[in-house]
């Protein structure tokens, strides 16, 4: 990028070269006046071209002389281009007006289409040719309070084809500080001068466009992006320097205000240039961040100010002055520019190096254009021409800055809608991960409690097991003794005994006496007694098995049957067959409470059809839950059921059964496996009431609002997913019911209202 | 007054006395009395009744996971009151630590599972009987 630039620059720089090559050739060998004459008789205007009637002019000071006035040969001689009062060599007394002559020799058939092209002398003057007054420029005369500048080049044509051009200027000044011929007058064929004219006119048409149309457009891009600035500031140096443009050379604005306004003219002129230069500073300032210590803006800027100030306050003879501080400060903003750009360089900042090149060379030209200024056609060209390098190069940085902002936007734009088409497709996986993450939370709760359950049941079955294993084990051992005193009692004992024998073993086999241990003890220990009193042997052992068999009396036909002769192999058979009836109670009652369990088992694991519901006992089902974790319950927790036999519920059981145990394990949970678990049931207003309620430490008041947020618990990391209130809320919704708590320590109750229809 | 050692059992389930009480009796016939228990504080009762005509207890089986108060408590209690007694547990689930304490603190001799089979806990119930002899 930046060596494309470079190429650019330099092919404008050859160009501009070439120009001034060729504009300088020109001016080689004219010949100046001395002592007022200019000898052109040697003068081929056609080939050697226009001649600036430089040199020293004739000069009669404090005097006006009237056309065709014979007056003695002038003594005093002035140069053109300096004045009456230069600042090196200042008038001793004041000149207010004065009189240059010139005579012109001109060679055979040179006058023939001759004209004279005068820009102007400062600040009033009426000038003659060989007695007729061809170009005048205000009002010229020896009253201050009558005069009036005017700034207005003019071309004219000479008549009559002289062979000696007499030169009379009456010049009064009353409104600069120095008077007198500062411009240069040409003498030349007419067309030339005309075409000369026409030329300046084109490029200053070109230029002034130029600088109006770029400073508007970025006026323009200025007052929709505020921001930057800098578009404002370059504008400002763009059309204000077009307007410094505009006064110099061919007076253009001046001749716009008119001689009336010559004064506001000429301060507007002076006040143009701090204005753009200020523009120019502060374009730098913000187009290169930073580079600009904040106090040197300051001081440039208010150097400006009071320049403007001077200039607006002072009257214009004063004023003038700054005309010859224009260049120096001119100057010293190339320099501060160059050291700006240098700073810009070494900071690496875009284009730099290209601004630097443009300065450079701006300052390089305007110093050519200072030190040529005498010798050059038109002044100011080379300036010119840098401008509009300067300003194209400027205005190519300034929309590069800007399709490079528009590029990024462009850029980041699309970047953003890859983004957000990345974050899109991300949120969707994150979603259908969340789903399947729940899922399987869903599952694990499931089987946590499912685990739990296995493992409740597994040792509430472990029991009757154990106690079926060992009564099995008495009933075989008992069988075969039993057979052997069977076999011997027949023997011994006559068939009547045998009978009464028979009859009390029916008799233990079908009671249903169950006797509490304490009271079996009460019961033993009075039939023992008795016994011992009757003097029946083995009293203790044999009250014992009597008791257990289900015999809380002794009747007296046992009595008689006992006491007989050779009853030790009747009562040894009796307790035989006791400890087997005992025993087979034994077994029947633990088959009962695998029974018990399996079915509340099965109860708990129905499983209903998705989306039917059915008709429920739903304090069966707590039994249920309550029965499969009573190896859990067992622990120390008292449970307290209150049902008031509630009419079934049209429910999904399966989901409500999952209510039920996840409320009880919150409960014991709660109390620490301690404690009094109520569960109360009851019917009112068409709806189904369950209440269960611990007295644990309760729920904190500042967590009682987020227990039914998912994944929500209070339990350590990794225990409980937190989803079990959320799960039973969802559960008791869809059942178009409500579930509340209350929770206080020392008692917490969650109470669900499911209504019958729903 | 009777001199024959009595034996203790003591389980909150029912079925678990009945179907032991059948065990004892034809391991270890008249030699022993029985006593079968729902709780620890009857426990501690019987005992004391017993204590307090002259009667011994020598052994208590007793069960870990009961209601009131879990079987390891229960038997270092015993044991502070009646350091003679030795004692068993039979147990479907105890927290290893328990019977841990219960060993140091309580005499407990052995530890037998739920299921059990009767030829362990016989075994058992010799052993510890003789070690309480040689005390």
């Amino acid at each position: 990028m930046n060596t494309r630039n470079i190429k650019l620059f330099f092919c404008c720089l050859l160009l501009l070269g070439i120009t001034a090559c060729t504009k300088a050739k020109k001016h080689q060998s004219a010949p100046k006046a001395v002592d007022g004459v200019l000898d052109l008789r040697h003068w081929d205007f056609e080939k050697d071209g226009s001649v600036r009637l430089d040199g020293d002019w004739g000069f009669y000071k404090n005097q006006l002389l009237e056309k065709g006035e014979r007056v003695r040969p002038a003594r005093e001689f002035i140069k053109s281009g300096k004045g009456w009062n230069p600042i090196d060599k200042p008038a001793a007394s004041k000149i207010n007006y004065g009189t240059y002559t010139l005579r012109v020799l001109l060679g055979k058939n040179q006058s023939k289409e001759l004209g004279i092209k005068i820009n102007e002398f400062s600040t009033a003057y009426e000038l003659d040719i060989n007695g007729t007054i061809i170009a005048a420029n205000g009002l010229v005369t020896t009253n201050k309070a009558l005069s009036v500048a005017e700034y207005k080049p003019k071309l004219c044509f000479i008549h009559h084809e002289p062979e000696q051009l007499r030169i009379v200027a009456r010049v009064s000044n009353y409104h600069h500080f120095n008077g007198g011929l500062l411009q240069p007058i040409f003498l030349g064929k007419h067309g030339v001068l005309e075409k000369n004219d026409q030329t300046m006119a084109r490029y200053g048409g070109f230029l002034y466009g130029l600088l109006v149309i770029i400073g508007l457009f970025h006026l323009g891009i200025f007052l929709f992006r505020r921001k930057e600035t800098y578009n404002l500031y370059y504008s400002i140096y763009c059309i204000f320097s077009c307007v410094a443009f505009a006064f110099t050379n061919e007076r253009y604005l001046f001749s716009f205000f008119g001689s009336e306004l010559w004064s506001l003219s000429y301060k507007l002129h002076l006040s143009v240039v701090p204005i753009f230069i200020s523009g120019l500073l502060l374009f730098y300032d913000q187009f290169f961040k930073g580079v600009i210590k904040p106090w040197l803006k300051k001081v440039l800027l208010w150097l400006g100010v009071l320049f403007v100030t001077f200039v607006i306050v002072t009257p214009t003879r004063l004023c003038s002055y700054m005309e010859l501080i224009i260049p120096l400060y001119l100057l010293l903003m190339s320099i501060v520019a160059i050291v700006i750009n240098s700073i810009a360089i070494y900071r690496k900042m875009e284009s730099g190096i290209l601004l630097f090149l443009c300065n450079l060379f701006f300052m390089a030209a305007f110093i050519y254009d200072g030190a040529l200024i005498e010798e050059q056609m038109g002044t100011l060209t080379l300036t010119h021409l840098c401008t509009v390098v300067y300003v194209i190069v400027i205005s190519y940085i300034l929309s590069r800055r800007f399709a490079s902002t528009f590029g990024e936007v462009e850029q980041l734009s699309n970047e953003l809608v890859d983004a957000n088409k990345k974050l899109e497709a991300q949120n969707k996986n994150l979603e259908a991960e969340v789903k399947l993450r729940t899922q399987q939370v869903v599952l694990a709760e499931k089987m946590a409690v499912l685990g739990q359950i296995t493992a409740n049941i597994a040792h509430e079955i472990n029991t009757p097991l154990g106690a079926i294993k060992a009564s099995i084990n008495t009933v075989h051992e008992s069988f075969s003794n039993s057979v052997d005193l069977s076999l011997k009692l027949i023997r011994e004992m006559d068939s009547q005994s045998i009978q009464m024998l028979y009859r009390i073993v029916q008799e233990a086999l079908t009671s249903e006496i169950f006797l509490s241990p304490k009271d079996e003890r009460q019961t033993r220990k009075k039939m023992a007694a008795e016994m011992t009193a009757l003097e029946i042997p083995n009293a203790h052992l044999l009250a014992d098995y009597f008791v257990r068999a289900g015999f809380t009396e002794l009747q007296t036909e046992y009595v008689t049957l006992l006491k007989q002769p050779g009853a030790e192999t009747l009562i040894a058979l009796l307790t035989e067959e006791l400890e087997q009836v005992i025993n087979t109670k034994n077994v029947r009652t633990a088959i009962e409470k695998v029974s018990k369990i399996m079915f509340a088992l099965k109860n708990y694991s129905r499983h209903t059809i998705e989306g039917h519901k059915a008709e429920t006992n739903v304090e069966a089902d707590i039994d249920s839950v309550l029965m499969l974790y009573h190896n859990w319950l067992k622990r120390g927790v008292t449970v307290v059921t209150e049902y008031s036999g509630i009419s079934p519920l049209s429910c999904w059981a399966d989901e409500l059964n999952q209510v039920w145990t996840n409320l009880i394990m919150n409960a014991l949970q709660a109390m620490s496996d301690e404690g009094t678990l109520t569960i109360t049931t009851s019917e009112k207003d068409g709806m189904a009431v369950i209440s269960i309620a611990d007295n644990g430490p309760g729920i904190p008041p500042e967590l009682q609002d987020k227990i039914f947020e998912p994944f929500f618990t209070t339990k350590p990391h990794g225990e409980g997913s937190g989803l079990g209130l959320d799960i039973v809320k969802t559960i008791i919704k869809k059942h178009g019911g409500e579930i509340a708590f209350e929770s206080r320590p020392g008692h917490t109750v969650f109470t669900l209202k499911i209504p019958y229809t729903a | 007054m009777n001199t024959i050692p009595i034996i203790l059992c003591l389980d909150d389930e029912r079925i678990v006395l009945d179907s032991l009480r059948g065990e004892l009796l034809r391991n270890f016939g008249a030699n022993y009395m029985y006593e079968f228990v729902e709780s620890p504080a009857e426990a501690m009762e019987v005992i004391e009744e017993y204590y307090e005509s002259n009667e011994v207890v020598i052994l208590v089986i007793s069960d870990w996971l009961m209601p009131e108060m879990k079987g390891d408590e229960f038997l270092i209690q015993l044991h502070k009151e009646y350091p003679g007694i030795v004692s068993i547990m039979l147990t479907g689930q105890a927290d290893p630590q328990a019977i841990e304490r219960a060993k140091r603190e309580a005499n407990l001799f052995a530890c037998i599972a739920k299921p059990w089979s009767e030829k362990e806990l016989i075994e058992s119930m010799i052993g510890a009987i003789q070690s309480q002899h040689l005390n």
